[in-house]
């Protein structure tokens, strides 16, 4: 398969035109404060909310889509190409992660299987066994060129150093990472493999909760407002911008909610809360409610990872909305090890977090609604009519609260291009 | 038998032998220590590098005329142009000299110009005449040069009183600033725009020049997938030659974001290609046959190499390939994003390196081989060097450092010769100046500027 001409053009750069006017500055810097955690990054987990903001800019799978959804080589030196029974997949040579380790082979066979194990287990179920055959070749046990290249286009595919520690994060992005407890500082990337940011640094701290990322916008100390202008009044000067949903707000149900906790209760739950009750959380735009929003299972606790702040407001209003005498709801926050461990073997009552996006709507929505419960599970989607997620989600215990959204207020001079952070400067 | 040495034939006999013995022993012995003679060397093509158009045209003309005989005049025909010329016999008279000097051994010229009748008449007391048929046409200096011996002696003429030439030269040469001083003035304005489809919509580099020698220009036009050398013919784009960078250099393991890029044409011999997009810079023959690979580097037109840093281009200027020999300069501005340079004829006839480097400011630096430097501000991340109006004060020609393509303009500043550098000329492009590159004389007007923009190829006359 030949690399396309606007395929090669988005590769090499990722969305960066050759413009040859002025060129864009490269020495900016910006921080945000946000209420969700940054003291670590996976771009392979599904309900990572800081690798669904800034998985991207430290990370780049083999492939990436153009805005009509073909696949073109990013990582990969060309386009997937058939050896018998299987296709061969080449790494562009000499590709350098942020912290200097050489990307061959053996770390793409390693990203594969991780992803495959976590929130890319839906794309890449369908995909064969992955062999390195030499230090910039992988065999794919897969004859369609087409279907596993975009398969290999999602953020959750992206490629890792074998090395990789969420808490140490590394990749081939425009950024390079360094994680605190309350802290994450962006770096521009000199080894990135599309382009180094043209941003110098972004510094990213923990908002105690929404109030808090609101009045540090507010008073100056920040340069990004997360979900609105300011707490009390609005910044002076302060620009709008919306980057679109990196994923959902979910309400799983899980065994402790008895026969409550079947699939498409938790969504028909949520659908019949009236959307003024969630506006202030900025999850997108809402259905009109329809239905009794009326919890009628055992007293149960809704756990939320206790890192997310944002999502403990989630729950508190899920809870305040649904609870009523006899059939209380009390949010409960809990370590994410706990959390995973409960989701796993489904014990708890409900669960609020989040879902990444993983690729265009569409069957990938599925993929990763499916994923989000069970990876095992997310394999054959069924054929649906429809895969909006709030439909898909009546199928399963789950419900889609509402979208996880890059959007707010900053100050002047900044220039975000769709929270591609790499391509944004200041 | 007794020896009788007052025989006179015994004594002949005795001073043949000693002159045989002699003769031998100064007959060189096989295997002695003395060296082969010396094979010929060939001599050095006249490069333009040091000297002006007229100097370059008297070096061509003593190496196609061979060992001339001595005391040859050199007499110019009146001049011949399309054009009107201020002091044509000032011109002539000029170029009469500069041959005579290179042509050394007693050569002598006239400051008049004389048809053939009258030039072997002033020749007849030297001997030989070296007649020069100088014509200005389509931005060349061209020369016809025929070596007429003179009949001496009354029967010689009497024989043949009108000798044909015994050798036959042509040399041209285009016109340069110390040509263009006996011309009048060029104004620097654009008289016609040539617009043609671009065969790419993402150029990052253009050049322009006479790529193969054959007398003609061409464009390089460099885009992030393909390179063109073609020509525009009827307002399109013909290609001459064609190739896939990927054939070439693969992708750069870091690309920088915004490319940067540059071409370097050496007439007649390669063209340099270097981009940021890929691993490695490209030395291609005139048909864009691959010759070597440069580093990640981008060469400078002029000559030199610097190499791709992280952000921009590394302040250090090297030779691009081994062989080649050390730019002039070695050190430009600490880091950069475009680069341009040009050889520029003063109208002393000697020809001087003009470098340009654009500092991410938006601020230009121009500098010289004789350590002269300029500062020029909002000036876009695309730049030429040439001089426009063959004044022998070398032009800047840029976009214009904007962010949006609808603000963007063709600016051309001039470099004084005090120093200043001032705008000459701004033209609107409103969809935006990719790449661009000065071109050398066509005619009478200015040098032709040639901008690459998203969808276009302009030509500026």
């Amino acid at each position: 398969m030949k690399l396309g001409r606007r395929a090669w053009l988005m590769a090499v750069a990722s969305a960066a035109p050759a413009y040859a006017l002025g060129r864009t500055p490269i020495d900016g810097r910006f921080t945000m404060k946000l209420p969700w955690p940054v003291d670590s990054i996976d771009p392979h987990s599904l309900d990572d909310p800081t690798a669904a903001l800034f998985g991207s800019a430290i990370s780049d799978p083999l492939y990436s889509l153009d805005r009509t959804g073909n696949a073109y080589a990013a990582l990969a030196a060309s386009m997937p190409k058939r050896d018998g029974q299987r296709l061969l997949v080449s790494l562009r040579p000499d590709l350098r992660t942020a912290r200097g380790r050489s990307i061959t082979s053996r770390d793409v066979v390693f990203s594969l299987t991780r992803a495959r194990k976590r929130a890319g287990a839906g794309p890449l179920s369908e995909l064969g066994r992955f062999d390195a055959t030499d230090p910039l070749t992988v065999a794919i046990g897969s004859t369609d060129a087409k279907r596993v290249a975009r398969a290999l286009s999602s953020p959750v595919t992206a490629i890792l150093p074998s090395t990789f520690h969420p808490s140490r994060p590394d990749g081939t992005g425009a950024f390079s990472a360094r994680v605190t407890s309350n802290q994450l500082v962006l770096s521009r990337n000199p080894n990135a493999a599309r382009g180094a940011a043209f941003l110098e640094r972004i510094v990213v701290h923990r908002a105690s909760d929404l109030a808090d990322a609101l009045r540090s916008f507010e008073v100056g100390d920040v340069d990004i407002g997360w979900l609105g202008s300011g707490l009390h009044k609005k910044r002076r000067g302060a620009v709008r911008f919306d980057a679109g949903a990196v994923g959902w707000v979910v309400l799983a149900t899980g065994t402790e909610a008895g026969s409550w906790g079947g699939p498409g209760v938790a969504q028909g739950l949520i659908d019949a809360i009236p959307p003024e009750r969630l506006a202030h959380l900025k999850l997108g735009k809402l259905p009109r409610a329809r239905g009794h929003a009326q919890w009628g299972g055992p007293p149960i606790d809704i756990i939320v990872p206790n890192d997310s702040p944002h999502l403990r407001e989630v729950a508190n209003t899920v809870a305040s909305v649904l609870a009523r005498p006899g059939h209380e709801l009390r949010v409960s926050p809990r370590p994410r090890n706990d959390i995973n461990q409960r989701r796993r073997s489904k014990r708890f009552g409900m669960l609020v977090d989040i879902v990444r996006h993983i690729g265009p709507a569409g069957r990938d929505s599925w993929y990763a609604l499916a994923a989000s419960l069970d990876p095992r599970r997310a394999r054959h989607p069924p054929e649906l009519g429809s895969f909006e997620p709030r439909r898909i989600a009546r199928t399963m215990s789950l419900g889609v609260v509402g979208e996880l959204r890059v959007s707010g207020f900053h100050v002047g001079g900044i220039h975000l291009q769709n929270w591609d952070l790499g391509a944004a400067w200041r | 038998m007794r020896s009788d040495s007052s025989n006179p034939r015994s004594g002949w006999k005795i001073s043949a032998m000693c002159l045989a013995i002699g003769a031998l022993m100064m007959l060189p012995r096989p295997g002695a220590a003395d060296p082969p003679p010396a094979a010929k060397e060939p001599k050095p093509p006249c490069s333009p590098m040091p000297q002006g158009a007229i100097g370059a045209l008297g070096c061509e003309l003593q190496q196609g005329l061979g060992d001339a005989p001595p005391a040859v005049l050199v007499a110019a025909a009146p001049l011949r142009s399309d054009r009107p010329v201020d002091e044509p016999g000032r011109l002539t008279a000029r170029v009469a000299k500069v041959l005579a000097g290179v042509l050394g051994k007693g050569a002598k010229s006239t400051d008049e110009p004389v048809k053939l009748e009258r030039g072997r008449a002033l020749a007849s007391s030297a001997g030989n005449l070296l007649h020069l048929d100088i014509e200005l046409k389509g931005g060349h200096v061209r020369i016809t040069a025929d070596l007429y011996p003179v009949p001496k002696g009354f029967w010689d003429r009497v024989r043949d009183p009108k000798p044909s030439p015994v050798r036959h030269v042509f040399v041209e040469r285009r016109i340069d600033a110390e040509v263009q001083s006996f011309l009048p003035v060029v104004p620097l304005v654009a008289r016609k725009t040539v617009r043609a489809k671009s065969p790419e919509s993402d150029a990052v580099a253009l050049a322009c020049g006479d790529v193969d020698a054959d007398g003609a220009l061409e464009l390089v036009l460099v885009a992030r997938r393909r390179i063109h050398i073609g020509r525009i013919r009827s307002r399109r784009f013909v290609s001459v030659a064609t190739t896939d960078w990927e054939k070439h250099s693969p992708i750069a393991p870091s690309p920088l974001r915004e490319p940067i890029a540059s071409v370097s044409i050496v007439e007649g011999r390669h063209l340099d290609i270097g981009s940021s997009d890929r691993a490695r810079g490209v030395r291609f023959a005139p048909d864009l046959n691959k010759l070597g690979e440069l580093s990640r580097a981008i060469p400078w037109p002029g000559g030199g190499c610097s190499k791709i840093a992280a952000m921009g281009v590394e302040g250090e200027l090297a030779a691009c390939m081994p062989t080649d020999s050390a730019p002039g300069s070695r050190v430009h501005e600490a880091s950069s994003d475009a680069v341009a340079g040009a050889q520029v004829s003063t109208r002393a006839g000697q020809r001087i390196l003009v470098r340009a480097a654009r500092r991410f400011d938006g601020v230009a630096t121009l500098w010289d081989e004789k350590n002269r430097a300029a500062s020029v501000p909002g000036v876009g991340a695309q730049l030429a060097v040439g001089d426009l109006d063959r004044d022998g004060q070398p032009e800047l020609v840029s976009g214009a450092n904007v962010r949006h393509a609808k603000s963007d303009a063709l600016i051309v500043h001039t470099w004084k010769d005090d120093g200043t550098v001032f705008e000459r000329f701004r033209m609107a492009v409103p969809t935006g100046v990719r790449a661009v590159a000065v071109c050398p004389p066509e005619d009478h007007g200015p040098n032709p500027v040639a901008i690459a923009t998203n969808t276009e190829l302009w030509i500026v006359r």
